[in-house]
């Protein structure tokens, strides 16, 4: 079982503006995971539809007309609709929050990572899952704390 | 690794008659069934994912950034952080 990060979904949504080899493994990869395999957390969700409809409009503002920034909006609501809808869903526990807080402080002292990739490490950790993740820096802390994680 | 689940009375009794039968220990009784049931859905999930991918792929066309814009997903943190500045 693979969960997924906010990047690979961002990547799939915006793969027309990505086109680099890496991103074009992880893809290839990502598309051929079963759906009952792809487990997808509500802290995932939330980052992602947070960059799609807030960080991409901001980052492009002059340039997006209203009618494009609706289209965004609408495209993100629907591939969050299929994956709520078909994909394996998880939230974390109150242990796994705890777990995710000693994460986030023990790497705050010397690689910091924001408290959704500790969620996400910590998800991981107490599920037995395989992270697949774009961000190197995490698959790094990834196996600091022995957790699975798919490189290509 | 060691997760704890309820389940029907019946339903443990039986898992534990099938382990005395089979001579096999109840969590690989758990392990054989799970995998069969995961086989049996693989011809329906594999439709499942063609169609999946094919909506997504629709989806993505519909979306239009401005000309010359790219993408860096490795780190989004960093767009995230760029956000605050704006």
């Amino acid at each position: 079982m693979f969960i997924i990060d906010s990047n690979i979904l961002v990547s799939e949504i915006l793969t027309k503006y990505e086109k680099d080899e890496l991103t074009l493994k992880y893809q290839a990869f990502y598309k051929q995971i079963p759906l009952i395999k792809r487990v997808i957390s509500d802290f995932i969700l939330n980052e992602f539809e947070l960059y799609m409809v807030q960080v991409v409009p901001s980052r492009y503002q002059d340039q997006m007309s209203k009618q494009e920034r609706k289209v965004i909006r609408e495209v993100t609501s629907t591939y969050m609709e299929y994956m709520i809808g078909k994909c394996t869903l998880i939230s974390p526990s109150i242990s796994t929050i705890k777990t995710a807080f000693d994460f986030y402080k023990r790497f705050g002292h010397t690689h910091y990572i924001s408290f959704t990739d500790s969620l996400l490490l910590a998800t991981a950790k107490d599920n037995g899952y395989t992270i697949l993740t774009k961000d190197r820096r995490l698959n790094l802390r990834a196996k600091d704390l022995r957790i699975d994680c798919y490189e290509p | 690794m060691y997760k704890t689940i309820s389940i029907h009375n019946n339903t443990y009794q039986n898992l534990q008659a099938i382990a005395l039968k089979t001579e096999k220990p109840k969590s690989q009784i758990v392990d054989e069934l799970v995998r069969g049931y995961i086989d049996s859905m693989k011809g329906r999930e594999e439709k499942e994912l063609q169609k999946f991918n094919d909506s997504v792929s629709r989806l993505v066309e519909r979306v239009k950034l401005p000309k010359g814009a790219k993408i860096n997903t490795e780190d989004l943190d960093k767009d995230f952080a760029a956000l605050k500045d704006r």
